[in-house]
């Protein structure tokens, strides 16, 4: 899942320097995002419990374990969501500034999961 | 070629670190395929449509690298993590090696490690330390009795095992390249315990009013930094080096602040390294540099520091799970007076012992092994002398001053270990660094082709120096 979202970020360092880009591998990165923000909107589920229930970050946002307070996407995820968006309907729109906090959301983002990824991976080290 | 003030200079090295991974884990499958010619060979055939896909992925990396030319601090966190991506994809392969028959442990490790010994006083030296090649990517120490003691679980039989057998492991890729074998020599620190023993009775860095698991926590950071820093003295600088490139691959955006219950966080422990080796006076100068800093240990030390202001960033590192605070500068003290006072003194460090390592750089540089040396500053003596001298003065003491001059006197395992790492930052780094990511030339096919090559060549002529290094001390004791 978190090397889709570095993939996603490299692709729009291509596009905020007015490189070659291509719009499929942004949409692709776009993908793995909604993937995420799914997971996240659903209520207290078994994909969620699988995916997300062993990281840290999410148990903090979202309590899970209660059944009555459905897990829903961070203002962040949405944010980034919606700026991605425009960002593929309008690719002229390239102001670095935007592209850069965009960026900077999506490391944000998946951090959490990626520091659950590495000790899954790397147990005990 | 030259890297001072190089754009995206950690990024680059990285990246290169890891091609060498692939190309040693290449290299491996190559050697055992080569060996037993048609057996195993469908299984050597997927290891390398892995790597193939593996590197075929990473080249993704490299080419982002290389076209961008200044990397914003989420860029470098996003290119770490992915190295680090790679990485594990390639520690994860290097698991599968089990599925290969493998070659047993070169005769030079045991050279190596044989070396390691003898700087440990005779009433705490181990007749033998077994070298084991293991499919985990990680370097570590094992009693392998109480390994298998813990396997058979039955009194009777576990007292027909001999008392003690400590024995190191040693990643399988890592069998021919004796610049990582710089992380057994703190692993043979594990097993000296009448040393680690002493130190945790020592109240200084042991107060008796730390208890519970903060005692266990402690005890194991006191053992650590006891084996760093013996790996320190005996290898100088190229442990911190090879220390810090194993860590700057795993950790990612990570960051090498995190401590465990086991180890102490990485920076601190390169910290301790690089303040021991500064006391010492102990600074081997290189050509290349790394934010101005251009001495080996500094070079890699500044680059870890660097890229923890990144991790600090965007991660906050994990707590501690020492409830107590602890006094850095009193561990370093404590710990170094013990290493001191065990590591042989005749056998350490000085600074005119590195003096000679430029000659013998130029010497690997030119394909020439490096087990020997030969004094150029006698050489020219003697025949100063010769010539100056009428032939009837010419007796019995300049002829043997002058068949001294030109006999090549044994260089000492730091020796050659430091300046196989001088080769990697000054020459190997950046013609590789140039080749893939200056060269539009090339095919990545191409590229992996030379740099493995080079590699080759430089791991060979290492081995056979620690070897004819060694046959140089026999003839030594001989005399």
């Amino acid at each position: 899942m978190v090397a889709e979202i570095d993939q996603l970020i490299m692709d729009l360092t291509y596009i905020k320097n007015g490189q070659p880009a291509s719009l499929e591998k942004l949409r692709a990165g776009l993908g793995t995002l909604e993937s995420i923000i799914s997971y996240s909107d659903q209520p207290n589920g078994q994909n969620i419990k699988k995916k997300l229930g062993k990281i840290p970050y999410f148990e903090r946002q979202y309590p899970y374990s209660d059944p009555n307070n459905p897990i829903g996407p961070t203002e962040d995820m949405l944010q980034v969501r919606k700026d991605i968006e425009e960002l593929i309907d309008n690719l002229t729109v390239s102001d670095r500034n935007r592209i850069e906090k965009i960026q900077e959301s999506l490391l944000r983002i998946s951090t959490p999961i990626w520091n659950q990824e590495l000790e899954d991976l790397w147990p005990n080290k | 070629m030259y890297m001072a003030g190089m754009n995206n200079q950690i990024e680059k090295i990285l990246c290169v670190e890891l091609l060498e991974k692939i190309s040693r884990m290449r290299r491996y499958l190559h050697s055992h395929y080569s060996s037993s010619k048609t057996e195993g060979k469908e299984v050597v055939t997927i290891f390398n449509s892995a790597l193939d896909a593996t590197q075929f992925d990473f080249e993704k990396v490299i080419n982002y690298v290389k076209v961008q030319d200044v990397l914003t601090p989420v860029e470098q966190a996003t290119v770490s993590r992915r190295i680090s991506n790679v990485f594990f994809t390639i520690s994860n392969l290097h698991q599968q090696l089990q599925l290969i028959y493998g070659e047993w442990v070169r005769p030079e490790t045991h050279t190596f490690l044989k070396e390691i010994i003898n700087f440990f006083p005779s009433d705490r030296r181990k007749e033998k330390i077994n070298i084991v090649l293991t499919n985990d990517y990680m370097f570590s120490e094992d009693n392998l009795t109480s390994l298998f003691a813990e396997i058979l679980n039955d009194k009777n039989a576990t007292a027909k095992l001999v008392e003690e057998n400590p024995t190191v492991f040693l990643p399988k890729i890592d069998y021919d390249n004796p610049l990582n074998w710089t992380i057994l020599a703190h692993e043979c620190g594990h097993t000296d315990l009448k040393g680690i023993q002493k130190l945790l009775n020592n109240t200084k860095l042991l107060p008796t009013h730390i208890i519970g698991s903060d005692r266990t926590i402690l005890e194991n950071w006191v053992e650590e930094i006891y084996c760093d820093l013996i790996a320190t003295k005996v290898l100088g600088p190229a442990y911190l080096a090879s220390f810090s490139t194993f860590v700057l691959l795993l950790s990612g955006i990570k960051g090498n602040e995190d401590t465990s219950q086991t180890h102490p966080s990485n920076v601190l422990r390169i910290n301790l390294m690089q303040e021991y080796l500064e006391s010492k006076n102990i600074s081997i100068p290189i050509s290349e540099s790394y934010l101005d800093n251009s001495d080996l240990s500094s070079y890699y030390y500044y680059m870890i520091e660097s890229y923890n202001e990144t991790s600090r960033k965007y991660l906050n590192p994990r707590s501690s799970p020492l409830s107590t605070s602890i006094d850095t500068t009193q561990l370093l003290d404590t710990i170094s007076e013990e290493v001191d006072e065990i590591v042989n003194l005749d056998l350490t460090l000085s600074i005119d012992d590195f003096k000679r390592i430029n000659s013998l750089k130029g010497r690997l540089v030119s394909g020439i092994t490096i087990g020997s040396f030969h004094d150029i500053e006698k050489l020219s003596m003697a025949r100063e002398k010769y010539q100056l001298a009428n032939e009837d003065e010419i007796g019995l003491n300049e002829l043997n001053y002058a068949k001294d001059s030109l006999q090549e006197t044994r260089t000492k395992l730091w020796e050659i270990i430091n300046t196989g790492w001088i080769n990697k930052v000054e020459n190997i780094l950046p013609k590789s660094i140039s080749l893939f990511f200056d060269n539009d030339k090339d095919s990545f096919i191409e590229k992996m082709e030379t740099f493995s090559n080079d590699l080759e060549k430089y791991d060979s002529i290492l081995l056979k120096s620690i070897e004819s290094s060694e046959i140089f001390k026999i003839m030594e004791e001989g005399n």
